[in-house]
């Protein structure tokens, strides 16, 4: 993305020369980044709020208020997604073929009023009535942010471990997901394509994650123009590029019973890895996926 | 969760250092999202607080200094202008909502402590950033207030408080208020203290309430009764007496509910039937309240009643809990507390004190409670606070706008107790035009003007009185103005006219014998002077609250005389512009500035509209309240439409009309003269614009009574 505006420009630039990787990593998915189209990257650049200055810090504040703005919406669509901004269509042929997102669970069960046992006994006991209220009551607060999500068959293989919570964190970059004051609850969701696409009534639905969707994130890395989808940045190594997980953001859905396919715990901390070092190897993977070796030189 | 877990015990964020040395902006920054917190930047705000707070020891320092964050933090955006943009706005109400999350989350007692006890403050500032189910304020509010409880409940002298809020949500989930707001009040009984401690269920009350109120359909029941029952596993007789005994109380059986009632639709309780006597909840016995009135007014000592009276009020609490019902709750409290306050001894402070409890327990459950209310006011004139007294009056003036009875009272503390004569004067004189058939009100005036030495005007009033109610007080009155008038022969007349009408009065027969005896009449009865009386200060923050919009409504009625106290609203308004009242206020009279950007309550919204003309929005407003529906009618009435005038006529006139009782009843007793015209066979319409003064004085009224808090201190 190559901002207009001198002082975005400059303070990207800012970033880029800093030698923290966490926020060279940030400034570098603003450079990066092929997917924001000219309309929204204009929106971007001039309704973000914020003190105005050429430094990282104040870019990225600007790029939070933006996210907090125009992407968390909760009256209005997020910018994601709206037509007149030409969002990045993902290409997405099969309906029926499934999605998954996990889901962190300690909040939803705090605000139902009940614990991890009580929601994973009610699903092994098929208990839909009791599903139905714990999501509904979850789906009250949800607001339309974009929702990242996976294909299943990307994740299948870490699905069939009894370790699959952490092997999907893992897999998809979810480097919050840490139990720190104890075991951490979550939850898969899994569900059609065509779900999202019913729900979304029409406008465009499933989208090429880009940097604007979402906070400055140092595990977000964008994907070069030309792939059908994102590709989700591991928190291990990623040392061959059939490794990379497509990973695309959609409109909000409605959870419902059937959606909620398990729930399961975090235990583990994520692999502690260079972050430059991560970076550089998916870098490389992107590079050889989308036959473009100038992505990111 | 058997696997043995991994994570790091003693995982202290080094962000918490930063945090430290600046508790309040660390508070923005994490509810921003600016706060440097990896791996957290990409967690919403409570989790990330949680993950980060949560695993400290509970006397750690940055617990404690969160918690005054979190304090600051909310005195702060209160005080700021509501966004005029609504992409901020939304932003806005999200980092609030996420403060309260933080507080559930983290039990932060202080800030949670310090909401309850200042209720009617910050429920009137979180009315403007409910914009949606995600971004719903209110809602976290009251969330906030159901899952701090246990953690408030040990240092609370009545750890279930909030009961009176909790049904009163379960009440109107589906009517006055969204639907989800049942899984809020459920939960607020759900998290009762006290009643958990007892092994009570009271949220089966609250569903119940919620059916009586709601009627829902088998399946909607079903859909909150069973995920409820999954989580409190009882045998099937256990839940039976629970279910019985909320059914079997007294709202129920009035609204011919008979169990099993909604819960027929579970096939475990498809055959409960009512069982006298089986499972039914009791009440305090009748004989410890008579004993313990008996003892109060032969004067037992205040110390030996204690705790008889905290086993009474316990024991009446549960009940109201447990079933849902807070009747005898109502009606023991009150007369309790009155025969507490009645004996004027050195004890009266104590008495008065607890009688004040009884009273404010009373107004939580019921809010319009005229006797609750009359209650309080008692307690702190028996202790001498009378111009707190005198301010609570006020506010009661604003809450029951029918009642002629509180005027009165409190004209009489404002002269006779505090002094303050031409308040009182003010006050007389409105009541005499508000309630113009009423036997009280001029007699009142024109013994005040009496007392302060304006003779002038006193006969015309008096003849007045007795035009419109003969009585022997007024005569009485009569013959003591004739008599200063030098009119002897008159002044007999009036005694012996009054005899004929009250043969036993003892006044107008101890005055005649006087008379007889060659004695002038005295015409003062009572000795009127300028005083003041010592200003306290009350620290109490509810009363405080109370208080603060009782002086608005005393200054409202200086409005109409005194220029400067527009000047003061003015002040008032645009210091909070939050203050549903001053907000009110301030839309009648000119003072709303669209710069503020404060979202206008219903009632400000209905005044705006009233002084705009704007009969598209009044409508609007009376499809969002339904409540306000009747008031919306005399609006338009007042605005000329006569449709209107001829379909809010009927609803005055007939006592038995049951919708929206509380508006309908308060422009009944108000508009009473007009409605003897329209019962006369004049046109409505025509009679309303007759006496337009009066309509807008009543639909004025009437709004400040429907935009009074319900729930004045949590």
């Amino acid at each position: 993305m190559n901002l207009v505006d001198a002082d975005l420009a400059a303070a990207t630039k800012d970033g880029l020369a800093s030698i923290d990787p966490r926020i060279h990593a940030q400034a570098q998915n603003v450079r990066l980044e092929e997917n924001v189209s000219g309309l929204r990257q204009n929106s971007f650049e001039t309704e973000s709020l914020g003190t105005g200055g050429p430094s990282w810090t104040q870019m990225r504040r600007r790029h939070i208020d933006y996210v907090r703005r125009f992407v968390w919406t909760a009256t209005e669509p997020p910018h994601t997604f709206r037509l007149d901004l030409i969002p990045a269509k993902a290409e997405v042929l099969d309906e029926e073929q499934f999605l998954v997102r996990l889901e962190k669970l300690a909040w939803p069960l705090s605000r139902f009023g009940c614990t991890f046992e009580d929601l994973d006994h009610a699903i092994r006991d098929d208990d839909q009535r009791f599903i139905d209220a714990f999501l509904e009551r979850w789906n009250e607060v949800r607001d339309y942010r974009p929702m990242f999500a996976t294909f299943l068959r990307e994740v299948a293989s870490e699905l069939a471990s009894s370790e699959w919570p952490e092997l999907l964190r893992d897999a998809l970059g979810l480097a919050h997901f840490v139990p720190t004051t104890g075991p951490e609850p979550v939850a898969l969701f899994k569900y059609r394509v065509r779900t999202v696409l019913s729900e979304a009534q029409g406008s465009i639905a499933i989208t090429v994650p880009t940097v604007l969707d979402s906070d400055p994130w140092e595990h977000f890395f964008p994907a070069p123009k030309g792939l059908e989808y994102g590709r989700a940045m591991a928190l291990s190594p990623c040392v061959d590029d059939e490794d990379l997980r497509a990973e695309v953001l959609h409109s909000r859905i409605d959870y419902r019973t059937e959606h909620l396919s398990r729930v399961g715990i975090v235990t583990k901390s994520p692999p502690i890895n260079d972050l430059k070092y991560l970076r550089e190897l998916h870098l490389l993977a992107l590079q050889i996926a989308s036959g473009r070796e100038d992505f990111g030189s | 969760m058997t696997s043995p877990p991994t994570y790091p015990q003693e995982h202290r964020h080094p962000w918490l250092a930063t945090f430290l040395q600046d508790p309040r902006d660390g508070l923005a920054s994490l509810l921003s999202g600016y706060a440097d917190i990896f791996p957290f930047t990409r967690t919403d705000a409570p989790d990330a607080a949680r993950l980060i707070f949560a695993a400290l020891p509970k006397n750690d320092p940055a617990r404690f200094a969160l918690d005054e964050a979190a304090s600051a933090w909310f005195e702060d955006t209160r005080r700021r202008t509501l966004p005029a943009e609504s992409s901020v706005r939304q932003v806005r109400a999200r980092e609030i909502v996420e403060a309260f999350e933080i507080v559930s989350e983290l039990e932060l007692v202080g800030t949670a402590k310090l909401m309850r006890e200042q209720y009617v403050r910050w429920a009137n500032w979180v009315e403007q950033y409910s914009l949606t189910s995600s971004r719903d304020a209110r809602g976290a509010f009251w969330e906030m207030l159901a899952r701090t409880q246990v953690a408030i409940g040990s240092s609370s002298r009545n750890p279930d408080s909030l009961v009176p809020l909790w049904l009163e949500l379960c009440r109107s989930a589906g009517g006055a208020l969204p639907e989800r707001y049942l899984q809020t009040g459920i939960l607020g009984l759900r998290r009762l203290p006290a009643a958990t401690e007892r092994g009570d269920v009271p949220w089966v009350a609250g569903l119940a309430a919620w059916g009586l109120a709601q009627d829902p359909t088998s399946e909607k029941f079903l859909q909150y009764w069973l995920p409820l029952k999954r989580l409190y596993p009882s045998s099937p007789g256990t839940w039976r007496k629970q279910i019985r005994n909320a059914l079997q109380q007294r709202p129920f059986r009035e609204a011919g509910i008979e169990p099993p009632a909604w819960w027929g639709a579970d096939p475990d309780f498809r055959n409960l039937r009512s069982s006298p006597g089986v499972g039914t909840i009791e009440l305090p016995s009748k004989e410890a309240l008579t004993s313990l009135t008996a003892d109060i007014a032969t004067g037992t000592k205040f110390p030996e009643l204690v705790r008889r009276l905290d086993k009474l009020s316990e024991g009446h609490r549960n009940f109201a809990e447990r079933s849902g019902d807070d009747y005898f709750l109502a009606r023991t409290f009150c007369n309790v507390g009155s025969a507490l306050i009645k004996i004027e001894d050195e004890e009266i402070f104590e008495r008065s004190r607890y009688a004040e409890s009884l009273a404010r327990e009373v107004i939580s459950y019921q809010p319009f409670d005229l006797f609750a209310w009359s209650l309080w006011r008692d307690t702190l004139v028996a202790r001498g606070e009378l111009r707190s007294a005198a301010t609570l009056s006020w506010e009661m003036v604003r809450r029951f706008p029918e009642s002629q009875l509180v005027r009165g009272i409190l004209i009489d503390l404002l002269a006779k107790r505090l002094g303050a004569l031409e308040e009182a004067e003010l006050l007389a004189r409105d009541t005499v035009y508000l309630f113009p058939d009423h036997p009280y009100p001029r007699p009142q005036l024109a013994e005040l003007l009496i007392g302060r030495g304006k003779f002038e005007e006193v006969p015309s009033i008096v003849q007045e009185a007795l035009k419109h109610n003969p009585q022997g007080a007024t005569y009485e009155l009569y013959a003591r103005v004739l008599d200063h008038e030098g009119n002897a022969v008159g002044a007999r007349a009036a005694l012996e006219t009054g005899l004929a009408l009250e043969p036993e009065n003892p006044v107008l027969r101890l005055q005649l014998a006087k008379f007889e005896n060659g004695k002038p009449l005295t015409l003062v009865s009572h000795e009127y002077r300028e005083a003041t009386a010592p200003l306290t200060h009350p620290e109490d923050s509810t009363l405080v609250g109370v208080l603060r919009d009782g002086q608005l409504r005393q200054l409202r009625q200086r409005v109409q005389v005194d220029d400067t106290a527009l000047v003061e609203l003015r002040t008032i308004f645009e210091d909070d512009p939050t203050v549903g009242y001053a907000q009110l206020l301030a839309a009648r009279y000119g003072l709303w500035r669209d710069e503020l950007n404060v979202q206008p309550s219903v009632g400000a919204a209905f005044e705006i509209a009233l002084r705009e003309k704007d009969g598209a929005s009044l409508s609007a407003i009376a499809t969002r309240r339904a409540e306000f529906a009747p008031l919306v009618l005399a609006g338009k009435a007042l605005l000329g439409d006569r449709e209107a005038a001829e379909q809010l006529s009927p609803r005055l006139e007939s006592a038995h009309f049951s919708g929206h009782s509380r508006a309908t009843a308060i422009l009944r007793e108000r508009l009473r003269p007009i409605l003897q015209v329209i019962s006369g066979g004049g046109a409505p319409g025509q009679a309303i614009l007759d006496d337009l003064n009066r309509v807008q004085q009543a639909i004025y009224d009437a709004n400040e009574a429907l935009s009074a808090t319900r729930l004045v201190a949590a």
